[in-house]
C-alpha cells in the first residue's frame, strides 16, 4: 500500500492526538491526597487585575490554615479564563474531568458563569461563585450546587434607590453601558427609586468600552437633572468619572452609582475627580470591624502593601467558605450533598460583616451595603462609609434550587 | 491537491469514534472542539486558500448559526432547529453579505467582511431579547431520527458524522470542476473572466457554500456547551479560524483540520501552565509563517517527501 497523503496524516493525527493526551489518560485519581480547589478566573488581559484580587485573597485565608485542612493539604488549580466563554467552559470541564476537583471556584464573566453552569449543575459539582453577577443564578438558573459569595447585581443597587431618592435627589438621570449587567443594575435601582418619590429624568445606554461620553453629558446638563445613578467599571468608570468632572457638572449635578464606579482598581486613575462620588458597595477596605482589619494588614503585608478592594473581600470569603465547610465534614469530599448542607450553614465573621447564605438562593445576603463617599483621607482617596443598609438578600424570584 | 486514499479518511473516523473508549471526558471535550473548529477552519479555507478570498468576517456565519440554533431548539429540539434552520440562516445571510463584499478585493473585502461580522456582533452584545452579553445558556440538545445527542455516546458519533460529511462534501467541491475555477480565480481572476467564466457568480456561490458550513459549525458548537455568546460573532473568532488555516497550510483541507487541532491543544493546554500563553503561541506562528509557510502540511511534505 502506497504511502499518501490521506493516509499519512491520518496516521501522524492520531498519533499526535495519542501523545497528547496521554498524560490525562494515563492519570490516576488517589481519594487520599490533597483537596483540589479549582479556580476559574482571568489571569490575562484587562481583568487579570480581578482575578489577581481574588486569587490573592484565597490564598493569604489557605495559607493562614497552613495550607491545610483536617489533615489534607489544599491544592489551589488556577486556569485562566480569559474572559471568553469558549475558554471558560473548557477550562471548566478540565478542572471537572481532567484535574477531578472537589470544589470548583470563579469566574468573574458573568457570560461564563451561565455558559458553565449546566455542567457544573448536572456533574453535581460544588461550585462558589467568586465574582460574576448575573441575577439569574440566584433566580431562575440557580443551582443547588452553586453558592455565590460575591453578589448579585440587583444587590448594591436596590437598596441605592430609595437612599438616593431621600438623600441626594428626586429628579436622577441613568447613565449604564448598554449591555445585561448595566441594564440589570438600573432596573435594582428603580425599584425602590420610584416608590420613595425619586423621578428618573432620563435614562441612557451609551455603548460599552465608549471613550468619548460629551453627548451624553450634554444630555445630563440640559435634562435639569440633580444627581446623576449609574454603573461603570474599569477604564469605562475611569473615563466617564473624569470627563464628567472636565465638563464642570460636579458643582451642579451630584454624581452617585454602584460601587464599582470607585474601586480602588479605578480610583488612583481618576484621582481627584472621584472626590465626592457616592457609590454603594458591600466593601470597603475602611471597615473598622476587627475581621477587616486584620484583613487588611495581613493583605498589605503580604501583597507589597496592595489595598484590598472588594473582589479581595470576595477571594477572601469564598476561601473560609470552603475552609470552614471542609472542617466541618472533616475533610470528606466524598459526600457532596453533605457538602452542600454544610456549606449552606456556614456562617462566619467577613470583612464586610456577619457572612452567611441564603438558604433561599444560595447567594450571600449582604450583611450590608454600605453608601460611601469618596474622601480624601488616611493619605489618599478612599470610599468612607456615611450609612449602611442591612441584611440586602436577592429576591431570588423563580429560584426552586432544582435538585 | 490531490486527497488520493478515501480509505485513510475512513481510518481516521474511526480513529476519532473510538476515542471515547481510551480517553477521558476532558480530553473527549477538547476532540469536540477541533472537530467543530476544524470544518470551522475548513469552509474559511474554501474561500481563502481555493478562492483567493480572505474573510475577516467569517465569524458572522459561525454565530449566526450558533444562535439560531439556540433560539430554535429552546423551542423545538429537534434535526430542523439543530441543522436545517441553522445552515438556512448563514446560506441566506452569506447571499446578502457575499453579494456586496465580492464585488470588491483585497483589503476592501476584509473590511467590509469584518464590518459585517462585527455588525452582528454589535447587535447580539446588545439585544435583550439575545440575552445581551450573557448570551443564551441552557440549550437543549435535539432529538434526531430517534437519537438523543443528550447522551454523550450518541452526540461524539454524531459529531465525528458531522466532521466527516463536511470534509467530504468540502472535498467533492473542491475536486470538482467548480473547485478547478474557484482556484483558477485565485490564481488569475482576470484571466478567467476573459475565458467567459462569470466569476462573480462563482466567487458568490463559494461564498455561500463557505458560509453554510460555519452556520453550520457555529450550531454544533453551541449544541456542544448548551451555550452560545457575542463572542461568536467578535472578530477573534474570524481571526482564530484564520490562524488555524495558515498554521495548518492555506489550500489544504487536511491542513485546516491539523491546523484547528494544533491550535486549539496549544491553546488549552498551554495555557494551563503559564499565564504567557499567548506569547508562545504568537511565537510559535511567527516561526511558522517565516520558516514554513506552507503550514504544518507543508513541513509534512517537505520532510517526508509526499507528493502534492
Amino acid at each position: 500500500m502506497p504511502l499518501t497523503r490521506r493516509s499519512f496524516l491520518a496516521g501522524t493525527s492520531a498519533v499526535a492526538a495519542g501523545v497528547a493526551m496521554g498524560p490525562w489518560v494515563l492519570r490516576s485519581h488517589a481519594q487520599a491526597g490533597p483537596i483540589k480547589i479549582g479556580v476559574v478566573l482571568p489571569y490575562s488581559g484587562v481583568y487579570a487585575v480581578l482575578g489577581e484580587s481574588i486569587t490573592q485573597a484565597m490564598e493569604l485565608v489557605f495559607a493562614r490554615e497552613n495550607w491545610t485542612v483536617a489533615g489534607r493539604k489544599i491544592e489551589m488549580i488556577k486556569e485562566d479564563d480569559q474572559m471568553t466563554p469558549k475558554t471558560g467552559i473548557e477550562k471548566t470541564e478540565k478542572l471537572i474531568e481532567s484535574d477531578k476537583v472537589d470544589i470548583l471556584t470563579g469566574p468573574v464573566h458573568s457570560g461564563i458563569l451561565l455558559g458553565m453552569r449546566d455542567k457544573v449543575h448536572n456533574t453535581r459539582t460544588i461550585l462558589i461563585v467568586s465574582n460574576a453577577g448575573a441575577d439569574d443564578v440566584s433566580r431562575g438558573k440557580c443551582s443547588k450546587w452553586i453558592f455565590r459569595a460575591s453578589f448579585s447585581n440587583w444587590q448594591p443597587n436596590q437598596p441605592m434607590g430609595g437612599w438616593v431618592a431621600r438623600n441626594v435627589a428626586k429628579d436622577v438621570f441613568l447613565v449604564a453601558p448598554n449591555y445585561a449587567a448595566g441594564k440589570d443594575m438600573m432596573t435594582a435601582f428603580k425599584e425602590t427609586f420610584l416608590p420613595a418619590g425619586g423621578k428618573v429624568v432620563a435614562e441612557d445606554y451609551p455603548k460599552l468600552g465608549e471613550t468619548d461620553y460629551a453627548p451624553y453629558l450634554t444630555k445630563i446638563r440640559n435634562s435639569g437633572a440633580k444627581g446623576v445613578y449609574c454603573f461603570f467599571s474599569g477604564t469605562d468608570a475611569v473615563n466617564f468619572v473624569k470627563q464628567f468632572d472636565e465638563f464642570g457638572l460636579k458643582q451642579s449635578v451630584r454624581l452617585t452609582g454602584a460601587g464599582f464606579l470607585v474601586e480602588p482598581d479605578v480610583l488612583p486613575a481618576q484621582g481627584k475627580a472621584a472626590l465626592g462620588i457616592i457609590s454603594g458597595h458591600f466593601y470597603t477596605p475602611l471597615l473598622e470591624n476587627p475581621t477587616n482589619q486584620k484583613f487588611v494588614k495581613e493583605f498589605r503585608a503580604k501583597f507589597n502593601n496592595k489595598m484590598p478592594d472588594g473582589f479581595a473581600c470576595q477571594g477572601h470569603d469564598t476561601a473560609e467558605t470552603i475552609v470552614r465547610a471542609l472542617k466541618a465534614v472533616n475533610g470528606n469530599t466524598q459526600d457532596k450533598a453533605r457538602l452542600v448542607e454544610v456549606i449552606e450553614k456556614t456562617e462566619f465573621d467577613s470583612p464586610r460583616g456577619r457572612f452567611r447564605f441564603d438558604p433561599k438562593t444560595h447567594n450571600v445576603i449582604q450583611p450590608y451595603i454600605y453608601v460611601r463617599e469618596v474622601r480624601d483621607v488616611h493619605g489618599g482617596l478612599n470610599n468612607v462609609v456615611i450609612d449602611k443598609i442591612a441584611d440586602v438578600r436577592d429576591p431570588g424570584t423563580g429560584c426552586t434550587l432544582p435538585a | 491537491m490531490r486527497l488520493a486514499r478515501p480509505g485513510g479518511f475512513v481510518a481516521l473516523l474511526a480513529l476519532l469514534a473510538v476515542f471515547p473508549l481510551f480517553a477521558g471526558n476532558y480530553p473527549v471535550k477538547l476532540l469536540h472542539e477541533i472537530l467543530i473548529w476544524g470544518v470551522f477552519a475548513m469552509s474559511l479555507d474554501l474561500l481563502m486558500g481555493y478562492t483567493g478570498l480572505v474573510s475577516f468576517g467569517h465569524s458572522a456565519f459561525f454565530g449566526l448559526g450558533g444562535y439560531v440554533a439556540a433560539l430554535a431548539l429552546l423551542r423545538w429540539p429537534g434535526a430542523t432547529a439543530a441543522l436545517l434552520l441553522p445552515a438556512v440562516a448563514a446560506a441566506l445571510a452569506a447571499l446578502v453579505i457575499g453579494f456586496f463584499s465580492i464585488r470588491v478585493s483585497g483589503v476592501y473585502f476584509i473590511m467590509l467582511t469584518l464590518a459585517f461580522s462585527q455588525m452582528f456582533y454589535a447587535v447580539a452584545f446588545q439585544a435583550e431579547w439575545l440575552g445581551s452579553n450573557d448570551g443564551i445558556s441552557g440549550v437543549p440538545r435535539p432529538v434526531v431520527v430517534g437519537l438523543s445527542l443528550a447522551a454523550p455516546r450518541v452526540f461524539h458519533l454524531f459529531l465525528v458524522g458531522f466532521f466527516g460529511l463536511a470534509g467530504l462534501a468540502l472535498w467533492r467541491v473542491v475536486r470538482s470542476p467548480f473547485g478547478h475555477v474557484l482556484r483558477g480565480i485565485a490564481e488569475n481572476e482576470g484571466r478567467m473572466a476573459a475565458v467567459g467564466y462569470p466569476v462573480a457568480r462563482y466567487k458568490l456561490l463559494a461564498f455561500v457554500i463557505a458560509g453554510t458550513v460555519a452556520g453550520l459549525a457555529g450550531s454544533l458548537f453551541t449544541q456542544l456547551n448548551g451555550y452560545v455568546s457575542p463572542d461568536a460573532f467578535f472578530w477573534t473568532t474570524s481571526g482564530e479560524a484564520l490562524l488555524m488555516v495558515i498554521l495548518g497550510g492555506t489550500g489544504t483541507l487536511g491542513g485546516a483540520f491539523l491546523g484547528a487541532a494544533a491550535f486549539t491543544l496549544l491553546q488549552s493546554l498551554v495555557s494551563s501552565y503559564t499565564e504567557r500563553w499567548m506569547l508562545i503561541l504568537g511565537l510559535t506562528f511567527v516561526l511558522f509563517v517565516l520558516f514554513a509557510p506552507g503550514g504544518i502540511v507543508g513541513v509534512l511534505r517537505g520532510r517526508i517527501g509526499l507528493r502534492a
